[in-house]
């Protein structure tokens, strides 16, 4: 409780501090607007605000949700093959310190405008990290538990999903959330590339549209609600999955 | 006890950040700058920001002929993508004269950017292109075709909101089809006839695509606007023009020496860009020696773009005479007819 | 008593650039059922290896392993293992659980309710009733042996093989676990094979010792004291004597023929 109150107090002093600034005169409204400003656009902007996020979050569930499948066949067949594992090995060092947006150039001459290039990069973002600790996890799952599992008759896919993918889960976790920050890093990068359409289209070309209609503090409204959303990820989402699993299990340390 | 002390001190440690921060924005602001730069060497110096593009090469020949040096005026230039990124280094005090189309423009003033128009810079055919044969006007687009231009907001943006107000009588009616492309890659996806059906460009990529079997104009920037309309001006910072009168009157007198010389002289301006613009010196000649290509320092449509971006609700205000968004030596050229506007008055609106 | 478990000319030998390492050189075993075998020696015996061939956790180089008759090569639930590690729970699911889900692989009972009916059976054969709703991390090392013995014994093996199963644990709680041990066999019957170093645990628990030495098995001592066995006793003192010399002679041929691995400990650990 008493974190939870510093935790605001600290939060209310960096708006206390931007709304100094904002109204000292120093700057126009077009590079440094009042916090007052940004609330109001973003509850005036509200309902299109949302309709982006959703928009976002859909082509961030699908490329993630990819980039997840992807990587535990890839993991999985690494960890069972000496050749496939040397193969992903080599593949992660070339890809992994590629940033998927440098390929979007790539993505779009392959796969045209739309959405398909955009969650063709992000699954491409998050699919390495989530290898690296998805494969990393598997191996490191004890040999003791591992053998418990071959005595009490598994094999195979079983003993996978049985027994090495829960006795991973903590880096499985770790690698989710570096996978989700680097998707929504592409997300958000490629939709200001290249904005995608009027009618559709997530926050990445909320912010791009903002920026051209130089409405400063729309771009803040928008940077609000990813915010916003990063933080209901990591507290609400990936927390209580913690809580509810590693945690509990207390197979991470705190 | 102690947490407070902690938080007091993070408190602290923020301010003194954020005053440093604001400390080095204000000692990288321009003028202190070049106006020691200018007492020392007794000449000026202007930052102007420089994109790609056609209508850019009065600037490059300009850059190659040395006309702003005759004046005296020491140019740096910055290249930039868009006109947005020139808008905004404008904005934030990096750069002291840029060009761009009207509206962006607008856009700009509206919110506040202390810029005004400098110079006219260039009249230049701007179309909507289609290879489908069943598209003949406005009206033929369906839900599911794409149009593609270079930016929400951008000049092509708005004739197309002014074409769909008259034809259609909603000025909105595209939004849902469009897709935001750079040039190059709008022309490549119109080339390939994949993902877009339309593109709203200008030369060197209109003349591209019309060049292709099969690939006409929709509708053309005139058609749009109802009459000629300038597609770039220069603008210069508020800043610059008060503090630097000299680099001021070097500037315009550099553009306009670059526009006659160009005017004059398309073939020796083609053999020298070229190489810039990486195509064979005929082809060149012939996209600048284009229908409709005017490379003028007048400005067309001023007032225009500005009516109809106040009514759509592009921008809050509307200038209440042209100083307002130029300056002198644009204000004066277009002049103040007692009674009904001039010719030079009618020219900055729309018909 | 009919013989259970028939091992047969087994060999394991573990290929390595350099040289091959002989671990079983030729080794036959019968035991029959009810039966309590340890198997000791000392570090790098091969007593491991033979154990863990036997599970099907390693195949065999040569030889074979027969269960009534029936030649096994893989891991199955006819001969579950007890590890020396305190991790072979499976953290993520309750102690309960951790019994339970072995008896739905083996299919035991009927449902849900009736495997949690099983699975509290062995718990209190293990004397953990009411630890079920625990997770392993609550859990103290001598319980997660004893809810390991449990898991093992729940899907009713022919055979228990115990892999120094108390060789992570203090003196005191390692007393309480044997005597529990030797509870649970009289009132099992299961068959265990139980790999030690501890001559004392060996003399405690078994009706016959194997003794390995670096490959082979070197003697087999049958070890029929009566219950209680108390290590004060003479008979008991002379049996773990006995076990010593030969491990002793071992240990000290050993040192003439390869004084490679002389810094071994000569002194083993009890």
């Amino acid at each position: 409780m008493k974190k939870l109150f510093r935790y605001c107090l600290f939060v209310a002093s960096l708006i206390l501090i931007w709304e100094c600034l904002a109204r000292s005169g120093m700057y126009p409204e077009y590079l440094f607007p009042s916090t007052g400003k940004i609330f109001y656009t973003f509850i005036q902007d509200s309902s299109e605000i949302l309709l982006r996020a959703r928009y976002s979050l859909t082509l961030i569930f699908l490329g993630l949700g990819s980039a997840v499948v992807g990587a535990v066949i890839l993991a999985g067949a690494s960890i069972s093959s000496k050749m496939v594992s040397e193969a992903v090995t080599t593949l992660m060092a070339i890809m992994h310190p590629l940033p998927g947006i440098a390929l979007f150039p790539i993505a779009l001459l392959w796969f045209g405008i739309g959405n398909k290039p955009i969650v063709i990069i992000i699954a491409f973002s998050a699919l390495w990290p989530l290898i690296a600790n998805i494969y990393n996890g598997l191996r490191s799952v004890p040999v003791t538990q591992l053998e418990a599992g071959k005595i009490l008759g598994l094999s195979g896919s079983r003993l996978i999903f049985s027994v090495m993918i829960p006795a991973a889960l903590p880096n499985i976790i770790t690698g989710l959330r570096v996978g989700w920050a680097r998707a929504w890093q592409a997300l958000v990068a490629a939709e200001m590339v290249f904005g995608a359409s009027g009618g559709e289209g997530g926050l990445g070309w909320l912010l791009y549209k903002r920026r051209f209609m130089m409405q400063t503090p729309g771009v803040f409204a928008g940077l609000l609600i990813i915010i916003i959303i990063g933080i209901i990820m990591e507290n609400a989402i990936l927390a209580t999955v913690e809580n509810q699993t590693i945690r509990k299990w207390k197979t991470t340390i705190d | 006890m102690y947490n407070k002390q902690k938080i007091l001190a993070i408190l602290l440690g923020l301010i003194i950040v954020f005053v440093i921060l604001a400390g080095c924005t204000q000692s990288k602001a321009p003028v202190g700058e070049s106006k020691v730069r200018a007492e020392e060497t007794g000449r000026e110096k202007i930052r102007i920001a420089q994109q790609f593009g056609l209508v850019y090469a009065p600037l490059m020949i300009a850059q190659e002929k040395g006309f702003f040096e005759k004046y005296g005026l020491e140019v740096e230039w910055k290249r930039f993508g868009s006109g947005g990124a020139a808008r905004e280094a404008l904005a934030s005090g990096e750069l002291d004269a840029a060009f761009m189309g009207i509206p962006p423009f607008l856009i700009g003033w509206d919110k506040g950017v202390p810029a005004k128009v400098a110079v006219g810079y260039v009249v230049s055919p701007v179309s909507l292109v289609t290879y489908k044969s069943e598209i003949k006007s406005l009206k033929d687009f369906k839900s599911g075709d794409k149009i593609a231009l270079p930016s929400p907001g951008s000049m092509q943006h708005i004739l197309l909101a002014m074409a769909a107000e008259r034809e259609l009588g909603n000025a909105n009616a595209f939004d849902d089809m469009l897709v935001a492309l750079p040039h190059p890659d709008g022309c490549s996806a119109m080339l390939a006839k994949k993902d877009i059906t339309a593109h709203f460009t200008t030369p060197p990529y209109l003349f591209e695509e019309l060049s292709q079997q099969g690939y006409k104009e929709v509708l053309t920037g005139a058609e749009a606007f109802g009459q000629e309309f300038g597609f770039n001006v220069g603008l210069v910072t508020k800043e610059y023009h008060d503090k630097h009168p000299r680099g001021y009157a070097s500037f315009v007198m550099g553009v306009s020496e670059a526009i006659t010389w160009i005017n004059h002289h398309k073939e020796e301006a083609a053999e020298i860009l070229a190489p810039e613009f990486n195509m064979p010196k005929e082809k060149l000649y012939k996209y600048m020696t284009w229908p409709g290509l005017n490379y003028t320092t007048a400005p067309y449509g001023l007032i225009g773009f500005a009516e109809f971006m106040k009514k759509a609700g592009y921008i809050s205000k509307l200038p209440q005479d042209i100083s307002e968004i130029a300056w002198e030596n644009i204000s004066a050229f277009i002049g103040m007819r007692e009674g009904s506007p001039s010719m030079m008055e009618q020219l900055q609106q729309r018909k | 008593m009919d013989i259970l478990l028939e091992i047969k000319n087994l060999s394991k030998i573990y290929k390595t650039p350099k040289k091959d390492i002989v671990a079983l050189n030729d080794i036959n075993l019968q035991v029959k059922e009810k039966e309590f075998v340890t198997v000791i020696g000392p570090s790098g015996c091969g007593k491991s290896t033979f154990l863990r061939c036997i599970a099907g956790l390693e195949k065999p180089s040569k030889g074979e392993i027969r269960i009534n008759g029936t030649c096994v090569k893989y891991p199955g639930r006819d001969r579950m293992m007890v590890f020396q590690g305190l991790d072979q729970l499976f953290p993520w699911l309750t102690v309960l659980d951790n019994i339970t889900y072995p008896l739905k692989l083996a299919k035991r009972g009927k449902n849900k309710a009736e495997r949690k009916e099983i699975a509290n059976y062995f718990l209190k054969l293990v004397s953990l009733e009411g630890a079920g709703h625990l997770y392993p991390y609550q859990l103290s090392g001598g319980m997660k042996q004893r809810v390991a013995i449990a898991r093992a014994l729940s899907v009713c093996p022919k055979v228990l093989l115990m892999d120094e199963p108390f060789g992570s644990l203090d003196a005191l709680t390692r007393d309480n676990l044997q005597k529990h041990l030797i509870k649970i066999w009289k009132e099992t019957g299961v068959t265990i094979i139980f790999v030690t170093h501890n001559i004392e645990e060996a003399v405690i628990l078994s009706t016959r010792i194997a003794v390995f030495s670096t490959g082979v098995i070197k003697e087999i001592i049958e070890n029929h004291l009566i219950w209680p066995r108390i290590p004060e006793n003479p008979s008991f003192v002379a049996q773990w004597e006995k076990v010593y010399s030969l491990l002793q002679d071992k240990i000290e041929k050993k040192e003439i023929t390869n004084p490679l691995i002389s810094e071994r400990k000569v002194n083993l650990a009890f």
